[in-house]
């Protein structure tokens, strides 16, 4: 098992920092597998991420992948931005806020994490219903602790009662959660255990914050490479050669 | 009359964090001490603070390399990793500090870290 980060962005989308930049300094701080999940708008986009994202894993020989945020305002306007984008990055981020893209996130197979459904929320925008619908479905709640680094003091307080509330449903319910650093620019990249010891301070067992660093996302990352290789046919078919 | 040294059995459980600061510019060890109290009063509090005798260390601080040790109690250091990560400025000046390693004694600090 490698410590994975999901997260990271680059200048893309929203970063300032390059895909180089960026991965070089989180393989220093011990991260093995990255993903760039920025914010796409269309096929020139893929390419050009994907293109500077392979350039960089054989320039430093760790894995990188490319990966999508997807911002959405409604259900419809969510289902039509990941099933264009799945079928050509290996991690689709989709960002929550708005109740029915939170529960239409959980709700979907293809989703491989649904980040901060608090954003700009009084409550905590995740329940039980969610926690189950997302264990189902294998996606997975997904926290930047750029956010926690980036709120002032008053927010950090409602921020991190927040995110302990939906942690604390998602171990009841066994759904899967990933941190990541959702660095925007490299001063924001921390250690792998780092995020595991703010998990352990939040009140959670060493075993749980491995799993949100190690285990969830390196099955996201599994599933992703299963579905791309050349044998995929259907979920649970393979092709074998004889 | 002087106090007796406690037995070795009866003393509070120390570790050491080492840290190394990455910056553009050098730190020097009165900004980074007053940064690290201001910063640790704000995430854990004064309780929390005094229960866990934290310490930094000046004789083990490293200019050149920029390495740092702080001595917490054993049972806090899982909180004080976390608000070292919080930190995000030293007197203007952006950071991130990287923990290298937790030590149960300055000796082994010093030979795994500092030389």
């Amino acid at each position: 098992m490698k410590f994975c980060d999901l997260g990271l962005r680059s200048n893309f989308s929203a970063g300032e920092n390059s895909v180089l930049e960026m991965a070089e300094r989180a393989k220093d701080f011990g991260y093995e597998v990255l993903a760039f999940s920025d914010y796409l708008l269309n096929l020139r986009d893929i390419e050009g991420l994907k293109r500077a994202v392979s350039e960089a894993s054989k320039k430093l020989g760790c894995e990188i992948y490319a990966g999508v945020r997807i911002k959405a305002l409604n259900k419809v306007e969510l289902i039509r931005k990941v099933k264009f984008f799945r079928n050509f990055v290996h991690v689709v981020v989709v960002e929550g806020g708005n109740l029915e893209v939170n529960r239409g996130a959980c709700s979907m197979p293809e989703v491989d994490i649904l980040a901060h459904p608090e954003n700009g929320r009084d409550d905590s925008g995740f329940d039980h219903v969610m926690a189950s619908l997302a264990r189902e479905n294998h996606t997975a709640l997904g926290i930047d602790f750029s956010k926690i680094l980036e709120a002032d003091s008053r927010s950090r307080i409602s921020l991190l009662r927040k995110i302990r509330k939906n942690l604390r449903i998602c171990e009841h319910c066994r759904a899967p959660v990933i941190f990541s650093t959702g660095a925007m620019n490299v001063w924001e990249i921390r250690g792998p255990r780092e995020i595991m010891s703010l998990i352990q301070a939040l009140g959670f067992d060493y075993d749980f914050a491995e799993k949100a660093l190690l285990q969830n996302p390196n099955f996201v990352i599994q599933r992703a490479n299963e579905v791309f290789s050349k044998e995929f046919v259907a979920p649970g078919v393979k092709r074998y050669e004889s | 009359m002087n106090l007796n040294p406690l037995p070795p059995a009866m003393r509070e459980k120390k570790r050491y964090i080492v840290i190394k600061i990455l910056s553009n510019a050098k730190i020097e060890y009165n900004e980074l001490s007053y940064t690290l109290w201001n910063e640790f009063t704000r995430f854990l509090g004064e309780f929390e603070l005094s229960i866990s005798r934290a310490w930094l260390i000046e004789d083990l601080f490293d200019q050149e390399n920029q390495i740092a040790v702080l001595r917490v109690n054993h049972n806090f250091v899982e909180n004080f990793r976390a608000a070292l990560a919080l930190i995000k400025e030293i007197s203007g000046k952006k950071v991130a500090i990287k923990v290298l390693g937790v030590t149960g004694t300055i000796k082994s600090a010093k030979e795994r870290f500092l030389t």
